[in-house]
């Protein structure tokens, strides 16, 4: 309550009115004009607080947005070269069955063996794909190519096991890759295997290595005393038994036989080199130039060495029953049951789940090219032997793929939802840190009118004055 | 009647001039700042007795004094000391605030953003040169916003002193005018005189004055006003002591008085205000901006020195902090690592080194002790170089030097070793005989060892020399005081320890290769059965490790067989796996159902392959794997500044790394040392959400109440603003009311007076007619 008011004062009350409404107008053309409600923390600390801390939230889906962004088309692109795979797989498959066909002459096997050459060199070539510089398909050792072809020509994975992950939110990653050993050729071993065709079995110890090898039994010697003016054609060297055969000459039949194989007419006159074959394919050569024409019954024993891989040759004794063989160059161990061994020829060894796409493929087209020279039945054996290993690595690779595709839904899931938290953080600082427009051009049009009634009235109030009435 | 009627009348004349003149007076200065109305106080003149009579002797003009209210005066200068800092810091404050550049997004919070945004986008193609220099600009970018606010900073904290020596000469000119108007006060107030017009000016004066600096006064007898600035004088009744301002090398502010020792300190005023601005608000503010820095310097340090850069190791590092003489005898070396002058705290714990041969890729991972309170500059340097193929020295100005051989890099990661066995106690095709008891070992002087080799027999006797207390002796120390032998050398074979074990094995591998322990002293106390004869293997167990350790202790697993077999043959053998205090971790199968090469998992995401071959629990075969959760539980790397991210400790010296931001290929993204590896910056990306230990919070977090901090100082100020001008404003209202002047009353008075004028000319013309007739009469 003004007791005594003065000129001043009311000149005062006046001015301070008009300032006040004036600040008041000011303000609210400052917010109508940007739009922003805080436009410096001390137009609201809570709120500025509150509205830094969703900012940076919303720098963190930023990030997290822009990694599943980066990260997408390089998936994208590993996925579409496992598309093309699992067709190159598909067709090698049909190759490889075709190839099983034993009315097939070597010329049409060298044909499907080229096409799975091709298909193997283009395999190799999508395996060690790049995006930019780095190879999809490594693990994190992206600047080695996956699938090198190492010394004895095996393509071999050099990457690691490793997955790169990116981050999508807080503890949460997402994997963006698929290491090639799990895509190519995973490794779950199951133990070793022989196609059977020496009678080689595994020994008692156990046995390190990966893929395929080749085991060499090889015949060096034939002992036993033919008789009846029989004799072993070329000294033997040509045989290829191992372990006792039995020779058996009909004399009236005028046939001899191997063992359990069949028997062989012995031709007139009698040649220098008879060629007998047992049921296990094991072969001698007798020279029955001399023959007397009885006959007769006689063991031969075949005595030889083995090797695996064409390191240094280990005499057979075939009563070990766990007989070490050791490749130094690629770290194998091999183990074997030598009491079965009854014919020196190649064996595949299988270390059964380690085999990859690449060792398989590249073996199929050798076994067409039959360079070893087996028989229909032996080579088949040995494609069938492989088939196992190739439709573990198909299903591998389908599995990667499904790994891939899995992680790409996942991606675009997590792109989606962030997405989603992004509009929503926006829509959060918004109505944190944005001017309610309505509202405030209400306080606006508040403040005018409280301004001009400020005017009006001061105007009324300065002008009220004793002087206007002196005269 | 005669003389006396006119002496009335013309005092009541003179009378009703002077309030007319008072009034005119009044009316004039309505609009003078710190002006008082005056009043001419009157009163009625003394009687005299003529004819029996008291008559009124008229009127009497008494004195001519100011409405004033003294003590409303005081409040009021009082009250606008306060209101005058509130503003000071208001506008003050308020520059700061642009600076932040928030909340609009061109502030520090953006700028981390795109620092954590850059690492997000390296982390999806860690080998990218385009990303790598995408975080070193990022990483520049936060940098120099750091900078520039510390900078700005700093200035408004400068210019905040200049303008204190500003308002100190204002302080001068007011206490002067003060001290002036003191004297001439004084001087015409001794004739008994109400010196109100300069009174007026004086308060003014007070109220300017106090407008610069919070004062308090009081009047002498004389009328003079001693004013005093926080206890100390600052103008007397006619002396002035002056006041300056001065900053000291911290850029402190300190005020003095003429003639006064202390410093004295405004509270409030405008020099109140700019100095809580510069030594209270500023540097609160840059400590904490400081602290967030800091805090990016530790934790990004902290994850990137133990990261593994491009080319997979380092060759060569450099500490950036320096180690300092702090004890100034010359020797840096003596220093505690506690006390060695480093900027960041380190804390006991250990430090895991990896050596890499480059050639054959061979890991030894080496764990360094390290004790802040025993272990000196010297034994760190010691420890590091006692690890093969690194050396560790000090530059000239003290920082921490790391180089390895030629050939071999030399990394701080957590990543596991993939080939552990690396002494070949563990299956390998040497000839190897481990001790069946653990060090340490109570050996006595003279102890020895005999052994037949390929080449001869011999006896080796443990040097004394070789052992910190030979009662004492560790698995590593025999080993090293074995070797020393050169009939070890020449039967081709050597001493190593594992799991503080001493190993004696053959150089070459294979099943021809034997020795024997035939006994002597020292045989019994390592426990090694005289003529035990050790033979080769041709198949030598290959241990593979894969995964990564996802346990949260730092671990050494220590593998051993359970009996003698074959892996992946022997019925029921199995591998166990403790830790090195002794609990157990994981029985591994590896009889005939295990076949080898196959991935066992151990534990917490560290799995395990052995190819075939043959182990020993009689020859004590083991391997040791280090499982590491962190690799510098002691953050001795950061404290020293070895392979950090950032340079500097504080806002303004925060720095990318210069070689890194001029090589970005330097960045340490992996965890592995694999190309493609990105959990360094997994790592790094973690820390834009999580609570760091630096802040207690996260960046995020910390930051958003630094700068609502400022905006809450700020309101709250501008509130208290209002608040305390509203007091003015009221105070001054007060006075007006007392002492303003109201132009109105004041013509009121005027035409008061005029009449009175008026009627007193009247009464001298009446007495004058009177006298007239009377003259007329004669």
């Amino acid at each position: 309550m003004i007791q005594r008011p003065t000129q001043a004062s009311i000149f005062n009350l006046v001015r301070s009115g008009l300032r006040l409404n004036q600040a008041r107008l000011a303000r609210a053309q400052e917010q109508v004009a940007t739009g922003k409600r805080i436009l410096r923390p001390s137009d609201d600390a809570v709120g500025t607080s509150l509205g830094l801390a969703v900012r940076r939230q919303q720098g963190g889906v930023e990030a997290y947005r822009s990694a599943i962004s980066t990260a997408r088309p390089v998936l994208s692109l590993a996925a579409s070269h496992l598309q093309d795979a699992s067709g190159m797989l598909s067709e090698a498959r049909a190759l490889i069955m075709q190839g099983m066909n034993g009315a097939l002459n070597p010329e049409d096997k060298e044909a499907i063996a080229g096409q799975l050459d091709l298909l193997y060199e283009g395999l190799l070539d999508l395996a060690n794909s790049r995006s930019g510089e780095r190879y999809l398909f490594s693990g994190t050792a992206t600047d080695t190519p996956p699938y090198q072809e190492a010394g004895d020509g095996r393509a071999v994975y050099t990457g690691n096991q490793n997955e790169q992950s990116i981050m999508v939110g807080r503890g949460v990653q997402i994997g963006v890759n698929v290491p090639g050993d799990e895509i190519f050729g995973s490794f779950d071993p199951t133990g070793v295997s022989f196609d059977g065709i020496t009678g080689v079995k595994p020994g008692t110890s156990a046995n390190s290595g990966v893929g395929y090898h080749d085991l060499l039994v090889r015949h060096t010697k034939t002992n036993g005393a033919p008789d009846q003016g029989v004799a072993l054609a070329n000294g033997g060297f040509d045989d290829t038994i191992m372990g006792p055969h039995t020779v058996t000459v009909d004399g009236l039949a005028g046939t001899a036989q191997l063992g359990t194989g069949p028997a062989v007419a012995i031709p007139q006159p009698p040649p220098a080199s008879l060629e007998l074959t047992d049921a296990d394919g094991s072969k001698v050569f007798l020279d029955f130039s001399a023959w007397s024409g009885a006959g007769t019954t006689f063991v031969l024993t075949g005595a030889g060495a083995i090797t695996l891989n064409g390191a240094a040759y280990a005499p057979i004794d075939l009563t070990e029953t766990d007989l070490e063989l050791v490749d130094e160059k690629t770290g194998t161990v091999l183990h074997l049951d030598t009491t079965g061994i009854t014919r020196a020829a190649p064996e595949l060894v299988t270390f059964g789940g380690t085999a990859n796409i690449f060792d398989t493929l590249r073996g199929v087209s050798a076994d067409l090219r039959n360079d070893l020279g087996f028989d229909a039945g032996e080579s088949l054996i040995r494609i069938k032997e492989r088939l196992v290993e190739f439709d573990r690595n198909q299903s591998n690779l389908l599995m990667g793929m499904g790994k891939l595709g899995g992680r790409t839904e996942r991606l675009d899931s997590t792109e989606q939802r962030l997405g989603e938290l992004s509009v929503h953080l926006d829509a959060l600082v918004s109505s944190i840190e944005d001017a309610d427009l309505g509202e405030v051009i209400l306080d606006m049009s508040r403040a005018e009118q409280t301004l001009q009634i400020a005017q009006g009235t001061g105007a009324r109030l300065l002008d009220q004055t004793l002087l206007n009435f002196l005269r | 009647m005669s003389g006396f009627g006119l002496n009335i009348g013309l005092q009541a004349l003179l009378n009703a001039q002077s309030s007319l003149e008072t009034v005119g007076h009044n009316i004039s200065n309505a609009n003078t700042e710190g002006y008082s109305r005056q009043v001419l106080h009157t009163s009625a003149a003394r009687s005299i007795n003529i004819r029996g009579l008291e008559i009124g002797g008229g009127v009497r003009s008494d004195m001519i004094l100011r409405t004033e209210d003294a003590l409303l005066t005081r409040r009021i200068v009082a009250q606008t000391s306060l209101v005058r800092r509130l503003d000071s810091m208001l506008v003050n404050m308020g520059g700061v605030e642009a600076l932040l550049g928030e909340p609009g997004g061109f502030g520090i919070g953006e700028l981390m953003d795109g620092f954590f945004g850059s690492i997000s986008s390296l982390s999806t193609n860690p080998e990218d040169p385009v990303f790598r220099t995408g975080v070193t600009q990022a990483s520049t970018a936060l940098t120099s916003q750091f900078h520039q606010l510390a900078d700005q900073l700093g200035q408004l904290q400068s210019e905040a002193a200049d303008r204190i020596a500003y308002f100190t000469s204002e302080v001068n000119v007011r206490a002067q005018q003060i001290a002036d108007l003191n004297q001439e006060i004084a001087k015409i107030e001794v004739g008994g005189v109400a010196a109100n017009d300069l009174r007026d000016q004086r308060d003014l004066a007070l109220r300017k004055l106090a407008e610069q600096i919070d004062v308090t006064f009081h009047e002498e007898g004389n009328g003079a006003v001693r004013v005093l600035v926080a206890g100390q004088l600052l103008v007397g009744p006619t002396t002035v002591n002056e006041l300056r301002s001065e900053t000291d090398q911290e850029g402190n502010i300190e005020l003095f008085v003429q003639g006064g020792t202390e410093p004295v300190t405004p509270k409030s005023g405008e020099i109140g205000g700019l100095l809580e601005f510069a030594e209270g608000f500023v540097p609160d503010l840059s400590a904490k901006i400081d602290r967030l820095a800091r805090a990016l310097i530790v934790e990004s340090n902290r994850v990137h020195s133990t990261g593994i850069p491009q080319a997979g190791g380092y060759q060569k590092l450099s500490g950036s902090f320096p180690l300092q003489d702090t004890d100034a005898d010359g020797d840096i070396m003596d220093e505690l690592l506690s006390d060695a002058g480093l900027p960041f705290g380190l804390e006991d714990g250990v430090l895991y080194v990896h050596v890499r041969d480059t050639a054959t890729d061979e890991l030894t991972t080496t764990k360094v002790g390290i004790d802040t309170q025993r272990m000196t500059v010297g034994d760190l340097l010691d420890s590091l170089s006692a690890i093969d193929n690194l050396a560790a020295s000090l530059d000239s100005v003290g920082r921490l030097q790391l180089n390895s051989t030629s050939g071999y890099q030399f990394d701080f990661s957590s990543r596991l070793n993939a080939a552990p066995d690396t002494q070949g106690t563990f299956g390998s095709g040497r000839a190897s005989l481990g001790s069946s008891a653990q060090g340490p070992y109570n050996l006595i002087a003279g102890s020895s060892l005999d052994l037949t080799g390929p080449i001869s027999s011999f006896s080796v006797t443990l040097d004394p020399a070789g052992f910190a207390d030979m009662s004492e002796a560790t698995a590593e120390e025999v080993a090293a005081a074995l070797n020393a032998s050169p009939d070890m050398g020449a039967n081709l074979l050597q001493a190593v320890a594992v799991d503080e074990r001493v190993y004696i094995q053959s150089i070459g591998s294979g099943a021809a290769e034997t020795f024997t322990v035939d006994g002597g002293g020292a045989a019994g106390v390592l426990g090694f059965t005289p003529g035990t004869v050790t033979a080769g293997h041709d198949t030598a167990v290959t241990v593979g490790v894969t995964g990564a350790y996802t346990g949260s202790t730092n671990e050494l697993y220590v593998f051993t067989p359970q009996a003698d077999g074959q892996i992946g043959t022997t019925p029921g053998l199995q591998i166990k796996v403790e830790t090195a205090e002794g609990e157990a971790i994981a029985m591994l199968d590896v009889g005939p159902d295990y076949q080898p090469g196959t991935p066992l998992e151990v534990a917490e995401g560290v799995s395990v392959s052995f190819t075939y071959g043959e182990i020993s629990a009689a020859d004590n075969d083991a391997f040791q794997l280090h499982a590491i959760a962190d690799s510098d539980t002691s953050d001795v790397l950061v404290a020293l500044g070895v392979n950090s991210l950032f340079d500097g400790t504080d806002a303004e010296t925060f720095e990318l790394r210069k070689d890194i931001a001029a090589d970005g290929s330097l960045l340490a993204a992996s965890a592995t040392g694999a190309p493609g590896d990105n959990g360094a910056l997994l790592e790094l990306m973690a820390l834009q959400t999580e609570d760091v230990q630096a802040l207690e919070t996260s960046f995020t977090e910390f930051y958003g109440a630094v700068i609502g901090g400022v905006g809450f100082d700020i309101s709250s100020t501008q509130n208290s603003s209002e608040v305390e001008q509203f007091l003015v404003d009221a105070l001054d209202e007060r006075r007006l009311q007392v002492a303003g002047v109201n132009v109105d009353e004041e013509l009121v008075d005027m035409i008061q007076f005029e009449q009175a004028f008026g009627a007193a000319s009247q009464f001298i013309q009446v007495v004058n007619q009177l006298q007239q007739e009377i003259l007329n009469l004669i």
